[in-house]
């Protein structure tokens, strides 16, 4: 019985070590551009598409480029390995998950948000 | 007016039922009995009528409901109307308290048979009161006046169309996908409520054997929605992978993997009489986390942790999600903290060589995954409560974390197997587990030198699933020829054994590529050739979408096919941006997956701008004269909203000066949004082109507008605006056998659905009788008598 209880209890205790670095390893924080900047961290970022400049996908290089502004009014160009996401025009908010490098924020995912409650209700009926 | 009052009435009913149900127990009275089963029957039948008016709405394009306003259009077809009925959160409660109805007639007539009506219908219809609720707060018969009170929308307006249903769930699978879940949702209440009765009763065996059909039963259900979810976002939704760790398919899987655990538990103590509180408690866990999913998807908690868009419900809806998960989880502890005195008793204990042992051992094993997912699922919200900065988790944690525990659950299950319940002769034990091992070993070694595979990690997954395998092939072939309703298990076991050969597959040999197919260039990638050929225009007749399928022409040494993935621009989102569908070519030895990312025109013809009564020579052919003489707006009369298509038209003139040709034609171009699609305009006898690009509108004078033609000259390849088609191609090697693994883990479930059902049914007196306070039952006459 003494020995089942010490595998068990050793068992869980590696169980919740390695848990808690793959954990803390697996965290990705929100942040600003700002933070991203100074910490060079991949951090979550949400903010906006900035409408006016557009966007451009490259096929060839199968890369997605536009400019994000965050939250705090930042701005900064944005290269996404990939295409453009789904429903890109019709967020009112997205998070880029990335890492600055230089003057460019490399995006390895995008989330878009949908708007939930339809802006404009009236002119849309 | 009158639906909304309709919802309150079934609420109070159900409120009414639940306590004539309590006053009931008390008093053992079957009077008030009575009077419970009957507020029960009112609340349904509310229910019903409340479920028929909605749909109902939907079907007659009630627009000025907000919820029809919102959710559906004129545009969609039955079945997709049907499913906008539950494509809002408000519906969504609709379908799941339909669903809580039916089975809670089942339950009723059920539990009545083994004296258990009162104890079990306080439980689940106590369900059925918090959906109540929760459609009380969100009102699906809201009048958009009242919803957009603050817009200044003026009472009685009725809207004209609604805004249409998200292009993407347009699709069989929305059907199916969501019933599912939600009837799966509906049957976890059940081995909860049995539980609660039999925490009332302080009956701590008989609920195992009543209750555990209906454990298999949500059980079943419950996966194959989360199946089927999986699948669409494989097949339609162009995902590429059926699972992403998101919060939204982590929270159902939550729940799912409890009633997993309790299916095992449940079984060892129909086999040892050992683990009721374990029972107990995992029934009424599973439960509490299926409210804990609703709350994570309802609430907006998650809000941009998830691809799935969340919808901020309100503060109240809020509170109540959170309020229900309290009240029902506070309900549960504190009876258990009631029963404390029962929990003293003596709990299992196995050796190491016995079956119920390596159960046991399994059940940690799955337990420990269900909480790294819920960890993983939770843990950005926890850090948000303790006023940490707001993270996400990547989904490498769970591949990381899951993957040791999935090899150790396989070996288990495959250890497990080879033993019997209570004690096993132990060299009987070792031959066959070094038969099975061998083989195993010997099979993974192939596999190794076959695939030239070196990654350790992935060799002992691959050992521990070739294991399961064996043994679960051994005991099906087995089970087959003597008692053929007892293959439950082992169908499952080898059900999920086949999963994971799928998922290694997948995960370790997929191999993939960017492409860009200009019309007609052949491009080569893993031994297939892909060629755009051309595409066309689907479901044309519907005036709300402009669909294509890109044929893609796929050579092999032996074969030619043709697959057809999907862009499709739509007025849901003003026409703004193309939605995608993949195409697949399902193949027992792998799928090739071309999944779309967009469409290119390349080539440069050259653009000119117009104005009414000026003109212009081909640049490739300047004998050619363009004038153009007026727009053509005949065509673009009679249609408005959201849906239009609108085709415009330039008259020209185009006039050769060296054979004095004239000819009157015009150049047409449809308008969506602010898409255009122009017709090509062939000058005839010629290799020359026009297209009309667009109108450019001069808002001061509309005499002033212009049109900017495209023209170019087939004589000149590089000028002729062609599409690239550009796509990301995948083979994905034996991705079938997850699905296949799948639906045989499902079908396990349903034949020992069916089998504990024919069990119970045979001898129902005997678990009638109730026994004193959880004396334990004789296991030997309900012990499998195959060993």
């Amino acid at each position: 019985m003494q020995r089942r209880l010490l595998i068990g209890g050793i068992a869980i205790l590696a169980f919740l070590i390695a848990g808690y670095f793959a954990l803390d390893e697996s965290t990705i924080e929100y942040g600003t551009i700002q933070q991203a900047r100074e910490t060079g961290k991949v951090m979550q970022i949400t903010g906006q598409w900035v409408k006016e400049q557009g966007y451009r996908y490259v096929a060839s290089a199968d890369q997605f480029y536009f400019v994000l502004r965050d939250d705090q009014g930042d701005e900064i160009p944005v290269v996404y390995q990939g295409a453009k996401p789904n429903n890109f025009e019709l967020s009112n908010s997205i998070v880029v998950r990335g890492k600055i490098l230089g003057d460019t924020l490399r995006a390895t995912a995008i989330l878009t948000k949908c708007p939930s409650k339809y802006e404009g209700t009236q002119q849309a009926m | 007016m009158i639906g909304q009052f309709l919802v309150h009435l079934a609420f109070a009913a159900s409120l009414v039922s639940i306590a004539t149900y309590s006053v009931s127990i008390r008093r053992r009275s079957e009077e008030w009995r009575m009077i419970g089963r009957i507020f029960f029957f009112v609340s349904s039948v509310l229910l019903g009528i409340i479920a028929v008016m909605h749909v109902s709405n939907i079907l007659n394009h009630r627009f000025e409901y907000t919820y029809v306003w919102q959710h559906s259009s004129r545009e969609l077809s039955f079945p997709l109307l049907l499913a906008s009925s539950y494509a809002g959160q408000e519906g969504s409660f609709v379908l799941w308290a339909l669903w809580v109805v039916f089975v809670g007639m089942g339950v009723l007539w059920y539990a009545r048979k083994y004296r258990l009506e009162a104890a079990v219908m306080v439980w689940y219809g106590a369900i059925l009161a918090f959906l109540l609720l929760l459609m009380v707060a969100k009102n699906p018969f809201a009048y958009v006046w009242e919803t957009y009170a603050a817009d200044g929308v003026e009472v009685g307006m009725i809207p004209p169309n609604g805004r249409g249903l998200n292009p993407l769930l347009h699709n069989l699978w929305i059907t199916i996908h969501p019933p599912m879940l939600f009837l799966g949702f509906a049957a976890m209440g059940v081995p909860f409520a049995f539980a609660m009765a039999a925490l009332l009763r302080r009956d701590y065996q008989r609920w195992t054997k009543i209750a555990f059909p209906w454990v298999l039963f949500a059980a079943g259900v419950l996966g194959l929605g989360i199946m089927l979810g999986g699948f669409w976002a494989y097949e339609t939704l162009g995902w590429g992978g059926f699972w992403g760790w998101d919060p939204v398919e982590n929270s159902s899987l939550i729940p799912w993997l409890i009633a997993v655990v309790l299916v095992h538990t449940m079984l060892t103590q129909l086999r040892t009489g050992g683990l009721f509180k374990t029972n107990i408690l995992l029934a009424v866990a599973s439960f509490l986390f299926v409210l804990y999913s609703t709350f994570l998807t309802r609430s907006g908690v998650l809000g941009d942790t998830s691809v799935h868009s969340f919808v901020d419900p309100g503060y109240f809806a809020y509170v109540l999600l959170l309020g229900g998960m309290i009240v029902f989880a506070g309900a549960s502890i504190s009876l258990l903290w009631l029963r404390r005195a029962d929990w003293q008793r003596k709990s299992l204990q196995a050796t190491p060589v016995s079956r119920e042992f390596w159960i046991g051992v399994g059940v940690i094993l799955l337990l420990a995954i269900t909480v790294v997912i819920l960890v993983g699922t939770s843990w950005p919200i926890f850090l948000e409560l303790v006023g940490q900065p707001k993270v996400a988790i990547e989904p490498s944690f769970y591949n990381k974390m899951t993957l040791p525990l999935a090899i150790l659950l396989l070996a288990v299950n495959a250890v497990s197997l080879a033993l019997r319940w209570k004690v096993t002769p132990t060299d009987r034990f070792w031959k066959q587990l070094l038969v099975y091992g061998g083989g195993a070993a010997i099979a993974t070694g192939g596999i190794a030198i076959v695939t030239q595979f070196t990654n350790s990690i992935m060799l002992l997954f691959v050992f521990a699933t070739l294991l399961a395998l064996l043994v679960n092939v051994e005991w099906l072939w087995q089970m087959l020829r003597r008692r053929p309703l007892l293959i439950g298990a082992y169908l499952s076991h080898f059900g999920v054994a086949i999963l994971f050969i799928g998922v290694i597959a997948y995960s370790q040999f997929q191999q993939q590529t960017h492409l860009q197919l200009p019309q007609g260039k052949p491009q080569t990638f893993g031994g297939y050739q892909f060629t755009f050929l051309q595409k066309e225009q689907v479901e044309k007749e519907l005036q709300d979408r402009e669909k294509y399928e890109y044929h893609i022409e796929v050579r092999t040494k032996s074969d030619r096919f043709v697959l057809k993935p999907v862009l499709f621009w739509s007025s849901y989102n003003n026409w703004e941006a193309a939605f995608l569908e993949p195409g697949i070519a399902w193949g027992i030895r792998s799928d090739l997956y071309i999944a779309p990312k967009a469409v290119e025109v390349h080539g440069q013809p050259r653009m000119v701008q117009l104005m009414k009564g000026e003109s212009t020579s081909h640049p490739f052919d300047s004998t050619w004269i363009i004038h153009f003489v007026g727009f053509d707006m005949s065509q673009a009369q009679g249609v408005q909203g959201r849906a239009a298509a609108v085709r415009l038209g330039a008259k020209v003139r185009l006039v050769n000066t060296v054979s004095a040709t004239t000819i009157d034609t015009t150049v047409w171009s449809t308008m969506r949004g602010k898409r255009w699609t122009p017709e090509e305009l062939k000058i005839p006898g010629t290799s020359l082109a026009i297209t009309l690009e667009k109108i450019i509108p001069d808002r001061e004078n509309l005499a002033r507008s212009k049109v900017s033609l495209a023209l170019y000259s087939y004589d000149v390849p590089e000028s002729v605006p062609r599409e690239v088609f550009v796509a990301e191609i995948t083979i994905k090697p034996l991705i079938g056998l997850v699905w296949i693994g799948t639906v045989l883990t499902v079908l396990g479930f349903f034949v020992a659905v069916l089998r504990r059902w024919r069990e119970i049914r045979r001898r129902p007196q005997r678990w009638a009788e109730v026994s004193v306070n959880g004396q334990r039952e004789k296991p030997e006459a309900i012990v499998e008598k195959h060993e």
